[in-house]
């Protein structure tokens, strides 16, 4: 995330008690604003203590109901896929068999996004950014690694221990 | 409600040029409503033309209400092509993005969310994205322009629509 990615605007009502905590709320609203953005950096391997921005949504990500909510969407993808084209869309532009093929690491994340165990912020933000990256092979033909090792290597990151036994 | 001046800064350390353009667009505000009112306006494609400040959405069919991930709406533009939007984050009255491309093909790489967050039972917090740090630089260039010529007012514009029909509906 850098300056020149990033441009906003903002209305809050006077007298709103959101307004005394105005920094907060401004971390938290270009926290969700640039949420996408801050997901790629977290995927990508930056620790979350590198900013203050990137710590903020790496919080909020790990959170279960966050994790339960993006465990949905994943399962609401899978059944999208399952789904014969209709009438109305004719041609659904996704990748229904390369979706289906990776059912089981669907599950297996779907299951480790749920559970109430704490988890890596990483793990979580390569999840996400696999439903949210254009170039994803949700969506895509053109990326080197299919889905199943995808979500395999997000499985594996969002083991809380990872950080750890990379600097061992 | 008072409009707040334009940020626009290093938020996290990585400087660039001063020339570049920002590629996240982003612009909030507080409406008057329930949640689930205005999620409702944003959620069914068919209403979406009667909010855009972008001056840019034509029609939609009815009977495209958005439920999750994974599903696509289609959209006539003003101009008269036609996008599928692929829906890419979604919570049930609080959060929706999805990404536009030509019909059947990939997405083209920018990104339009929505999330809402209730401050009571009748405000909401509504937050208006758009994002196209995914554009590649090789992309038509009308498309390119177009994204280029987005601004944070244009998305206050859409919410300040979406305001007025919440509030008064």
């Amino acid at each position: 995330m850098n300056n020149a990615d990033f441009s906003a605007t903002q209305t809050l009502a006077v007298g709103d008690p959101l307004v005394i905590e105005s920094r907060r709320l401004t971390d938290r609203l270009l926290s969700r604003a640039v949420g996408a953005s801050l997901d790629r950096q977290l995927a990508a391997g930056r620790r979350p203590e590198s900013t203050r921005l990137l710590a903020a949504r790496a919080q909020h990500i790990v959170s279960l109901p966050r994790r339960t909510s993006l465990a949905g969407n994943w399962d609401h993808l899978l059944r999208v896929a399952r789904r014969a084209p209709s009438r109305r869309v004719p041609a659904v532009p996704l990748r229904p068999a390369t979706i289906l093929g990776a059912e089981t690491a669907i599950g297996e994340l779907m299951e480790c996004l749920t559970a109430p165990l704490p988890v890596g912020a990483r793990g979580v933000a390569m999840a996400s950014v696999l439903l949210t990256d254009p170039t994803s092979p949700v969506y895509s033909r053109r990326g080197p690694c299919s889905l199943a090792d995808r979500l395999r290597d997000a499985i594996i990151q969002l083991d809380p221990a990872q950080p750890l036994m990379h600097a061992a | 409600m008072v409009a707040q001046p334009q940020l626009a800064g290093c938020l996290d350390g990585d400087m660039t040029t001063q020339e570049a353009q920002p590629r996240i667009l982003s612009a909030s505000r507080e409406i008057n409503a329930h949640a689930g009112t205005i999620f409702e306006l944003i959620a069914d494609p068919a209403l979406q033309p009667s909010w855009d400040g972008n001056d840019n959405l034509g029609e939609a069919a009815p009977g495209q209400r958005v439920h999750g991930v994974g599903e696509v709406f289609v959209m006539t533009l003003g101009a008269g092509s036609v996008r599928d939007n692929r829906v890419v984050e979604f919570t049930e009255g609080r959060l929706i993005a999805w990404m536009p491309g030509d019909v059947g093909q990939e997405p083209a790489g920018h990104l339009w969310r929505w999330e809402l967050e209730p401050v009571d039972e009748t405000r909401t917090l509504v937050t208006h994205t758009y994002d196209w740090t995914g554009l590649p630089d090789d992309s038509p260039e009308p498309r390119l322009a177009r994204a280029r010529s987005t601004t944070p007012d244009m998305l206050k514009a859409s919410l300040d629509l979406l305001a007025a029909l919440a509030e008064g509906s």
